[in-house]
């Protein structure tokens, strides 16, 4: 009997090999979500924490959406600007540089208020506003209200914003950056600002309630075309997550509970973050005003060209 | 012994991690020890994460690489035989080739959007054009006595190409399979830190994103095993005699 040459054994495996694979891979995955799932695009932080309270909580939720973790604002910008997210939570100032754009894209909520920090190290060498002048101080992204604040706040006491390094950083990357001195303080949203303080590494030098009153971090986006198409299944998913921030104003600890096991953090982080009253779910319907403000605060410091019109979605109600 | 050596390594590795760590008092958030990955990887092999997101991505990798093949390999022998195709297309290639893959992803988001396509689409670059240089490379080095000796006989087009030709260069191509697979193996990481949801290079953010130093550490040493894994199984191939005939010759 003629032994099979080792070329064909070889090519044979290979087709097997690939075979296998592809049937195990795709054992794994059937079963899950199809297209007709809405797809909504956010990240691990507080200001997202509607998303899993309607995830547990809203039977609509568990069978239509399907959400997509971003771990960089950066990457979820391509997705949505690709049309490959039916909606997204996203920072303001990011939103409204879209539009400027024109990707078709509405605000229909607010992600939560309040809920952020300017962390400073803990004995470090910045007391007040002055002292943060030749220090170095991280950011979100440019494109982020933390930004716009950091930069109100500074020259609001009459410190020469050229004269602060700002460099961007990832959220969960700061505490750590801090800890280990390579920036002097940072401005974030939560839980990030909140983590630094439990661990002994740093301070909260303002709230940011005292910069900016009633603060918006991330917004609510849907992209027009699905709006088009899967309106009365977006509506849904608008209305849910809007009831879900009356529920967590009353319900804290259950909702820091879910929040941190879907996020995959600390409860305990999470706990203190939403026990000790930093963020508000309140009220989170969109206003044109405050939209302009932070357009035009984007544009003074050269983040716009031109102020562009973000609608604002109320269809739902 | 000799067999031994490898592992001998290893355990010399570790021996040092847990010294180094030891003796500087390194705090387990800042690298953990051996001991805390060696629990995390048993942990993330009994709840399934490690053979979820290993096969997502050998899933990826596989394919990527393996279209980049039939279609690499192809273009090469025949850029290597029409000199004008040669000169047509090459500076394009060789001007696409020292791009970064990682410069693709934001592209490669916008194209494909969302989950396994992006990520076959950059394993895919990373091999397309190292593999096409190799071939077309291989195939103007074939002694030229071959070639005449072929045409004495005879041979042509489909003939020269699958009876002359491709055994000519089959050991070259063996050897560009083995370096660029370890450079798709490489580049499925760096692809899998966006927008996907599985795969061992989300294993590792998403660690990170937790704060789990113990599952990222846990998430290179997977990484590592299958890389060797592939390498050995390649090294296979190096010993068909179909392959190793150019080592003998020489």
């Amino acid at each position: 009997m003629q032994k099979t040459r080792p070329e064909k054994r070889a090519l044979l495996l290979a087709i097997v090999w690939l075979v296998v694979i592809s049937l195990a891979r795709f054992q794994l995955t059937s079963g899950g979500q199809t297209s007709e799932h809405l797809k909504i695009g956010y990240l691990p932080i507080t200001c997202h924490l509607l998303l899993p309270i309607a995830m547990e909580r809203d039977e609509f939720f568990k069978r239509h959406v399907e959400p997509i973790k971003f771990t960089s604002w950066p990457d979820m910008i391509e997705a949505v600007k690709g049309g490959r997210l039916d909606c997204a939570l996203i920072l303001a100032p990011i939103a409204i540089s879209l539009a400027a754009q024109r990707v078709p894209i509405e605000v229909a909520l607010l992600g939560h208020r309040n809920g952020t920090g300017l962390v400073v190290a803990r004995g470090g060498p910045i007391h007040g506003p002055r002292d943060f002048e030749g220090k170095t101080v991280a950011i979100p992204i440019r494109f982020s209200t933390q930004n716009l604040a950091l930069l109100s706040f500074l020259e609001d006491s009459g410190v020469d914003i050229q004269k602060v390094t700002r460099v961007e950083l990832p959220p969960p990357d700061m505490p750590s950056a801090l800890a280990s001195g390579a920036i002097d303080a940072y401005i974030v949203g939560e839980p990030y600002a909140t983590q630094s303080v439990l661990a002994g590494t740093g301070v909260i030098l303002r709230d940011i309630r005292e910069i900016w009153p009633n603060f918006i971090s991330s917004i609510l986006i849907v992209r027009k075309d699905a709006l088009d198409g899967k309106r009365a299944k977006l509506d849904t998913l608008i209305r849910g997550l809007y009831n879900q921030g009356k529920w967590i104003d009353n319900h804290r600890a259950e909702a820091a509970r879910i929040g941190a096991r879907f996020f995959g953090l600390s409860p305990k982080l999470i706990g203190a973050v939403l026990l000790g009253g930093k963020v508000s779910y309140e009220d989170i319907l969109p206003r044109e005003e405050e939209f302009s403000q932070i357009a035009s605060r984007m544009k003074r410091h050269h983040l716009l060209e031109h102020v562009p019109r973000l609608e604002i979605y109320r269809g739902w109600k | 012994m000799k067999r031994f050596k490898p592992l001998l390594s290893f355990l010399a590795l570790i021996v040092l991690w847990q010294a180094g760590v030891v003796l500087l008092k390194v705090p387990d958030f800042m690298f953990p020890r051996p001991y805390a990955v060696a629990q995390a990887l048993y942990e993330m092999l009994v709840d399934g994460q490690l053979y979820k997101n290993g096969v997502a991505s050998l899933f990826r990798v596989t394919w990527g690489f393996y279209l980049a093949l039939v279609t690499a390999v192809p273009l090469g022998l025949f850029l290597g035989r029409q000199r004008s195709m040669r000169d047509f297309l090459n500076p394009l290639i060789q001007f696409l080739r020292p791009i970064s893959p990682l410069a693709w992803i934001p592209v490669a988001l916008m194209w494909f959007g969302i989950g396994d396509k992006p990520a076959i689409f950059l394993i895919f670059l990373s091999s397309f054009f190292p593999l096409v240089v190799f071939t077309t490379s291989s195939v103007l080095n074939i002694r030229s006595t071959y070639l005449r000796v072929a045409r004495n006989f005879g041979f042509e087009g489909k003939e020269l190409y699958l009876k002359v030709i491709l055994p000519a260069v089959l050991p070259d191509i063996v050897t560009a399979i083995r370096i660029t697979l370890g450079t798709a193996w490489l580049v499925i990481v760096a692809a899998e830190m966006i927008a996907v949801k599985s795969g061992l290079g989300y294993l590792i953010i998403d660690a990170r994103n937790s704060l789990r130093m113990d599952r990222v550490v846990a998430g290179m040493v997977a990484i590592g095993v299958i890389g060797l894994v592939l390498d050995y199984l390649v090294r296979f191939l190096e010993r068909m005699p179909s392959v190793t005939w150019s080592r003998r010759r020489r």
